[in-house]
């Protein structure tokens, strides 16, 4: 038992929490924006493996990573997109077009990514000089929670600060309200001035960005290749997260963390052998979510028209 | 309606953008060519991959056998990514376009094999794996062939290697789903240790998954973080990830399903190999020599299960190792040592 209460066992288990969050947490914080204006973004997974994609392709033939980043934005942003037509153009059932366009997200980058590098039994490496972690100056240098919190990958710094920045903009600006008020009783917004279609269709950009973003963390930034499906289902945990934590930035970033900490945890029991049986430990993050989620389903409102479309001409919502 | 008539327009569109992923692939099977073998071109093989071709093991590996086989004049196709619960559709699909081998690369095709075979008795269908519980070689459908592949004795012979060359005597061990072949590697792997090094530990990680490389990345850091200087992976995709781990913190690696060096010429030791191809091109031959069926078993003894050689490692392994690892596998092909086939985890247990 001894093991794992020494410093640096709990040092190694929160960096690695912190690292495992990060793929969950940007596309959770997108989707905050997505659903709290009124669009159900099941497509989530896709805008990750778009992202992922990208990013990868462009890293792999320019090395650098500010353009792999920008790529696996505008990727992103562009799926998220074609979602947004869908539902808001077009008034398709959100569920059913998102699972549609997971499926070509899915189908897509797999076919490109053969028939540009083929099959090869040593894939392509992205190449890219972003680093595997940036120590913050100074603030690195605190014991334990510098270790743990400012000796991270830089996306995680840029993490936080969209948190604080989408905390203030829910909160605080109009723009805020407008997305809030797109998703909570759009006829009532539309009335009062708020043009709902391009307020949905930013909020939709924003979510793709931050999709795209955690699928460049999962491809260039921390394998430095692409695989087929590399986003494994983390895009679907996002949307369980977004409800965990109550479609508010902050609760959701620390479920983000809460989450990525017990899929470390499990990593680690399993690797020091406790007396355990290891199934148990590997449904450990799924079953506290599942808890959670049972304990604060009380007091947790989803947006009132989340999930339906929103028809001008009719004045009604459908 | 018209909107209705639209949606469904577009749905459309952008399934057959999905279909492509699949449709892309046929113009390889078009090419075969050669003209050596009048008689084998009649025969068809189709291969139904668990995973990805991109994953640079065992479905890249089995892809390799069925690329030979094109070359040689057969017919081939194949499908990728099957899902566990689409295993049974894929195989009465090829079945029933006239293939006469269908060939499910994996432990979990078994049982679905055994579902379809009565169904289509002209059709031979082989399954990459054990047997499944309760079915025995008297009471399975003629048409089918499983392979039991003593992937293991090779997992034995690269534990011997993993032992001989830890320093800090403890390995890490990062495996892919819980299947038969994938515990019995590991425990085999840790006997392998323990013959080399009695004094060396394993922590190992089932991830159960064989698809989600992250997570084989973080399983594999989580085990270098608790002291492992080698690590060894048999997860496939995930795998590339620990992979991807230990050049982070340059780290040894036992690789696994082909021969990996490629991918870190400096920190693979050792991979442990099934001959996938040769394996696939065999099957073909059993059945124009009429041997198919039953229960095939290879292993290290006919060279189907191995660990490579050891390229960059030639001059670092002591000669003490490579003597022990020759000589474990003379004796496995003599049949005077027996690996032993465990289904437990007996990798490290804390002891509290």
């Amino acid at each position: 038992m001894s093991v794992l209460l020494t410093r640096d066992f709990l040092v190694s288990l929160f960096a690695a929490g912190v690292r495992m969050s990060i793929p969950i947490m940007l596309p959770a914080l997108g989707e905050i924006y997505a659903e709290r204006s009124g669009i159900l973004n099941i497509n989530l997974e896709g805008q990750m493996l778009m992202g992922a994609f990208a990013s990868f392709i462009v890293g792999h033939y320019s090395g650098s990573v500010v353009l792999a980043l920008l790529a696996g934005a505008l990727a992103g942003m562009l799926q998220a997109l074609l979602m947004a037509t869908a539902c808001i153009q077009w008034k398709t059932q959100h569920v059913v077009i998102g699972i549609v366009l997971n499926m070509f997200a899915l189908g897509f980058t797999s076919f490109w990514y053969r028939v540009v590098f083929g099959v090869t039994i040593a894939p392509p490496m992205a190449n890219v000089s972003g680093g595997v972690s940036t120590p913050v100056p100074l603030l690195s240098n605190i014991p334990v929670l510098g270790e743990i919190l400012f000796s991270q990958h830089f996306l995680f710094y840029i993490a936080i600060a969209l948190v604080i920045v989408s905390r203030f903009v829910f909160n605080r600006t109009f723009f805020g309200l407008k997305i809030r008020s797109a998703g909570e009783y759009p006829l009532a917004a539309e009335t009062m001035g708020v043009n709902i279609c391009r307020t949905r269709y930013l909020s939709m950009m924003i979510c793709g960005v931050l999709a795209g973003l955690g699928g460049t963390f999962l491809s260039v930034l921390s394998l430095n290749r692409f695989v087929d499906n590399i986003t494994a289902s983390r895009g679907f945990i996002a949307l369980a997260i977004v409800i965990f934590g109550r479609w508010k930035p902050l609760p959701v970033f620390f479920s983000s963390l809460l989450f990525g900490t017990m899929d470390a945890f499990q990593l680690r029991l399993q690797s020091v052998g406790l007396n355990v049986p290891y199934h148990l430990l590997l449904m450990l993050p799924y079953l506290l979510t599942v808890l959670v989620m049972i304990m604060t389903s009380k007091n947790s409102k989803s947006p009132a028209a989340l999930g339906t479309n929103y028809n001008r001409e009719a004045m009604t919502d459908t | 309606m018209k909107r209705f008539f639209a949606l469904i327009l577009c749905m459309l569109l952008l399934i057959s953008c999905f279909a492509c992923d699949k449709g892309g692939k046929t113009p390889e099977q078009s090419t075969p060519s050669s003209m050596d073998g009048k008689q084998k071109k009649e025969l068809k093989v189709a291969l139904i991959l668990p995973g990805s071709l991109n994953d640079g093991g065992w479905n890249a590996n089995a892809y390799a056998g069925l690329q030979e086989l094109e070359k040689e004049g057969y017919k081939v196709a194949f499908t990728e990514s099957v899902q566990i619960s689409a295993i049974e559709e894929a195989f009465r699909n090829y079945a029933n376009s006239g293939f006469d081998l269908v060939i499910g690369h994996g432990f979990e095709f078994g049982e679905p094999a055994i579902r379809v075979a009565p169904d289509f008795p002209e059709v031979n269908f082989f399954v990459s794996g054990k047997m499944p519980d309760g079915v025995t070689v008297d009471n399975m459908p003629k048409n089918v062939g499983f392979m039991d592949m003593k992937e293991y004795e090779a997992a034995y012979l690269a534990g011997i290697v993993a032992g001989g060359m830890t320093e800090t005597n403890i390995i890490g061990y990062v495996a892919g789903l819980e299947i038969p072949s994938q515990l019995s590697n590991m425990a085999a792997f840790v006997k392998g240790v323990e013959f080399s090094n009695p004094d060396a530990k394993i922590y190992g990680v089932v991830t159960g998954t064989f698809e989600d490389p992250n997570k084989g990345q973080e399983a594999a850091k989580a085990q270098i973080d608790l002291g492992a200087d080698i690590i060894c992976q048999t997860a496939d995709s995930t795998g590339m990830g620990a992979i991807q781990a230990c050049i982070e913190k340059n780290i040894k690696i036992v690789g696994y399903g082909a021969d990996q060096f490629e991918i870190a010429p400096e920190l693979i030791m050792t991979c442990i190999v099934t001959d996938n191809k040769s394996v696939i091109v065999k099957q073909a031959k059993r059945i124009l020599d009429g041997s198919f069926g039953g229960l095939w078993e290879p292993g290290v003894q006919d060279g189907t299960c191995f660990i490579t050689p050891w390229h960059n490692f030639d001059s670092k392994i002591p000669q003490e190792i490579k003597n022990m690892v020759a000589k474990a596998t003379e004796e496995i092909k003599a049949g005077t040592l027996v690996v032993p086939y465990i289904l437990e985890r007996i990798d490290h247990k804390m002891d509290n």
